[in-house]
């Protein structure tokens, strides 16, 4: 199975975003992928409450196609996200958390929010990125990641962007048990994906595209780039995702 | 007034220990011998007593053989000049594991008294932690290369300055960290001003930047306990520096022998 | 005797700088038994119009004028400059002319430049053009991140045939190499100073190569450096006493013309 862990869909007229997805996954043979709506960089509180309902409402009819995450944006009102948390998590439909770039997951504000994933066993993806120039604001880097990871043992951390964060920023992350890294996004320059799989090992690999920014295809293409035993490919093409994303128990 | 021969005297007549020098390689990939011949013959002129020597890759991303094959020349240089030359082991923190073995061998086999780390990682950099931590256990310093260079295009994008010392050393405060070459070109008040508040960042004073007040400030803000003497190619510099400096006698002549690294040093005699 | 022909007066916009003004200077030197300092006006470099600067540091160094010398700063991208570099020479007695590329907006290349340091020529008098006057490793994100072009300043040197020209505070043991051909051709002389040339490696001895001694003089940077650096290099240089003595004053007597 094929599930790439890393796919946006914009939440306004989503319905229709969602169309158009099901047939990129078709036209890419992926069978599932992350359903991450996007609403914006910083979301207004009623944001969380309508995203939950959109997952609810997509999972009623296409729950083959996709693997629901709920986007956090960790500026909101504490109170607000653990409803969320504890709404679409908790009771499904959504199995993982996204992060995007709008905190350094290291910061204290973002404690309580890794303590409530870290007690209920909720994966989050977050965006990860060593930038020399055009660094977003909040944007994380892998030595975020590290301190989170560090500080949060028991946390599943799926660092996004595999060339984003490079040589350096897999360095960082590597002594980390808890922390994967996915292979989505940026330019698939060689070298960094092999470089990935000899220091992290299979395992700890997830396949994602960060489609719509990266078409699925070329993504794909770069998991079949690299020499290794077909068992350790089926692990990062989607048994590491089953494996992770299986494990949150809806209520 | 003193003349300037006696001001000299300083250096002949007090123990200098030299915490930042090199041996370097020549064309053909080999031990410089004739440029650790003069490195030595140079001190001695100058009234230096110890070299704290080290050889990093100044370019690129070594792996770990390359590092190894470079601490093995700082040891035969140690050989050709016992008690004169100490070892301090440079490695490539990005192979953690073959880092922290190079490592042990070089403090426990070969008598090194330290690391030294070069512009590959920010010192603050989550994949230097293995390091930093091999360190802690060994008990030595760690001499990273350092500056915040202003001018552009930037030529170093990993040199630490300052504030990635502060970083470090906030969540290591066991380590001991040396920021190196405090006069070796760039904002120099900008690092000061990081690294002020931390009792476990020292520095040394090598470097070709002689500005004055350049010791001045230094000690204003790290104290002459913190401070220790190096030159890093740059003898005139360095010995410029600590003399026109208005410090007094007995502390230019506590950064000349810095009493507090002494332990390592002593540790390195015994090999 | 010591002839020192790199000092500053006046304000450094990029950090506190002590021993700034012609009193203290003068005091500074007498602590370094240094006889005589060519000083020009670090506010001049920074002033839109430097003949604002010449004519205060004139002023200010009068009670010293048996110790100090002062240079001229001269913009020659600026109106009038030919002007000013002739009052700076004849009127206000100024010994020769400094040139900043980096501060100013000229290059070297460039025909006013040229006829600057042509002028320079035919009156007598010295340019001295520093690589720079602080490293630009520590630069001021508002100062210059430029130094002396290299080849800029031999095309100069080779379209000023007549006249003299000092180069310090760089690595002029590498520029005295670069020029050494073109110089050679040359009724004026390039000279260079020692401020960043270490004499306990190659450095110094592939100056003296490259120069000679007779081309070789002393700058200390004063008040901006230390000067204990140039007298330790003194201490332990590998010259005779003769080569010594052109280094420090016997250079630097002959360009300023004194007895």
């Amino acid at each position: 199975m094929i599930i790439d862990c890393h796919w946006h869909v914009y939440f306004d007229h989503y319905e229709k975003n969602i169309e158009k997805s099901i047939n990129d996954l078709k036209r890419c043979h992926i069978d599932k992928c992350a359903l991450m709506f996007y609403q914006g960089l910083y979301q207004k509180d009623e944001d969380l409450q309508l995203q939950g309902q959109a997952l609810r409402e997509v999972m009623k009819v296409h729950k083959d196609h996709f693997v629901p995450f709920l986007v956090i944006d960790p500026n909101v009102d504490f109170g607000i996200i653990k409803e969320g948390v504890e709404e679409y998590l908790l009771k499904g439909p959504a199995v993982a958390v996204k992060i995007h770039h709008s905190m350094k997951v290291d910061r204290k504000k973002f404690e309580p929010v890794a303590d409530l994933l870290s007690l209920h066993g909720i994966p989050v993806l977050i965006h990860c990125w060593y930038k020399t120039v055009q660094e977003y604001e909040n944007e994380s880097d892998p030595s975020n990641i590290a301190n989170l990871a560090a500080k949060f043992p028991d946390l599943n951390i799926i660092m996004a962007h595999i060339t984003g964060c490079g040589y350096r920023g897999l360095q960082d992350v590597a002594k980390y048990p808890n922390v994967y890294v996915d292979t989505s996004g940026s330019q698939p320059e060689d070298g960094f994906f092999q470089y990935g799989l000899d220091l992290l090992g299979a395992k700890r690999i997830l396949f994602g595209s960060d489609f719509p920014g990266r078409d699925p295809a070329t993504q794909l293409g770069r998991i079949y780039s690299v020499d290794m035993c077909e068992d350790d490919r089926k692990l990062i093409l989607g048994g590491n995702a089953v494996r992770l994303l299986g494990g949150v128990s809806h209520g | 007034m003193q003349s300037f021969a006696e001001k000299l005297k300083i250096f002949k007549n007090n123990k200098v220990v030299n915490w930042h020098e090199h041996v370097w390689t020549d064309a053909k990939g080999n031990l410089n011998i004739p440029e650790a011949d003069l490195l030595v013959e140079s001190a001695k002129k100058a009234g230096m007593d110890v070299l704290v020597c080290s050889l990093p890759v100044t370019r690129g991303n070594p792996e770990p053989g390359i590092c190894r094959k470079y601490n093995d020349y700082v040891y035969e240089a140690m050989q050709r000049y016992p008690g004169i030359i100490q070892g301090m082991c440079y490695v490539n923190p990005g192979y953690a594991k073959e880092a922290c073995l190079e490592i042990e061998r070089c403090v426990k086999e070969l008598g090194f008294i330290g690391v030294k780390l070069y512009n590959q990682y920010f010192i603050s950099d989550p994949a230097v932690h293995s390091v930093i931590e091999k360190c802690i256990e060994l008990d030595i310093p760690i001499l990273e290369h350092a500056g915040r260079d202003n001018s552009l295009p930037v030529s170093q994008p990993f040199i630490s300055d300052g504030t990635h010392f502060a970083k470090a050393a906030e969540k290591y405060p066991e380590a001991l960290f040396i920021y190196a070459h405090i006069g070796g070109g760039g904002d120099y008040h900008w690092s000061l001003k990081a690294i002020a508040d931390y009792p476990n960042v020292f520095l040394d004073i090598s470097g070709s930047i002689y500005d004055e007040d350049l010791i001045e400030e230094t000690v204003r803000k790290m104290g002459v306990e913190r401070v220790m003497f190096g030159t890093d190619g740059s003898f005139s510099s360095s010995m410029g520096k600590l003399l026109g400096c208005k410090l007094s006698e007995a502390e230019k002549i506590a950064i000349l022998n810095n009493k507090h690294m002494e332990r390592y040093l002593e540790r390195g005699m015994k090999k | 005797m010591i002839i020192d022909l790199c000092g500053y007066l006046g304000h450094w916009p990029f950090r506190k700088i002590n021993n700034n003004d012609a009193q203290s200077f003068v005091k500074v030197m007498d602590e370094y038994k240094i006889n005589m300092s060519v000083v020009s006006s670090l506010n001049a470099v920074f002033y839109k119009d430097t003949m604002q600067g010449n004519e205060e540091i004139t002023q200010d160094i009068k009670p010293y004028s048996d110790r100090l010398v002062a240079f001229s700063v001269i913009n020659p991208a600026y109106p009038a400059w030919e002007k000013d570099f002739a009052t700076c020479i004849e009127k206000l007695g100024m010994k020769g002319v400094m040139m900043f590329p980096y501060y100013h907006p000229y290059r070297l290349t460039e025909a006013n430049a040229v006829k600057l340091a042509n002028l320079a020529g035919e009156a007598g008098v010295p340019v001295h053009i520093p690589v720079s006057i602080i490293n630009v490793r520590q630069r001021h994100w508002m100062d210059t991140n430029d130094v002396l072009n290299t080849g800029d300043f031999i095309s100069l040197i080779k379209n000023a045939p007549n006249t003299d020209f000092i180069v310090s505070n760089g690595a002029t043991n590498a520029i005295a190499s670069a020029a050494k051909d073109v110089d050679s051709k040359r009724k004026g002389k390039v000279y260079y100073d020692i401020q960043r040339v270490e004499v306990f490696n190659p450095a110094f001895d592939s100056l003296m190569k490259a120069a000679g001694p007779e081309q070789i003089v002393f700058g200390t940077g004063n008040p901006l450096q230390y000067l204990d650096t140039q007298f330790v290099k003194l201490q332990y240089m590998n010259v005779t006493d003769e080569q010594k003595d052109m280094i420090t004053y016997k250079n630097a007597a002959k360009l300023l013309k004194l007895n």
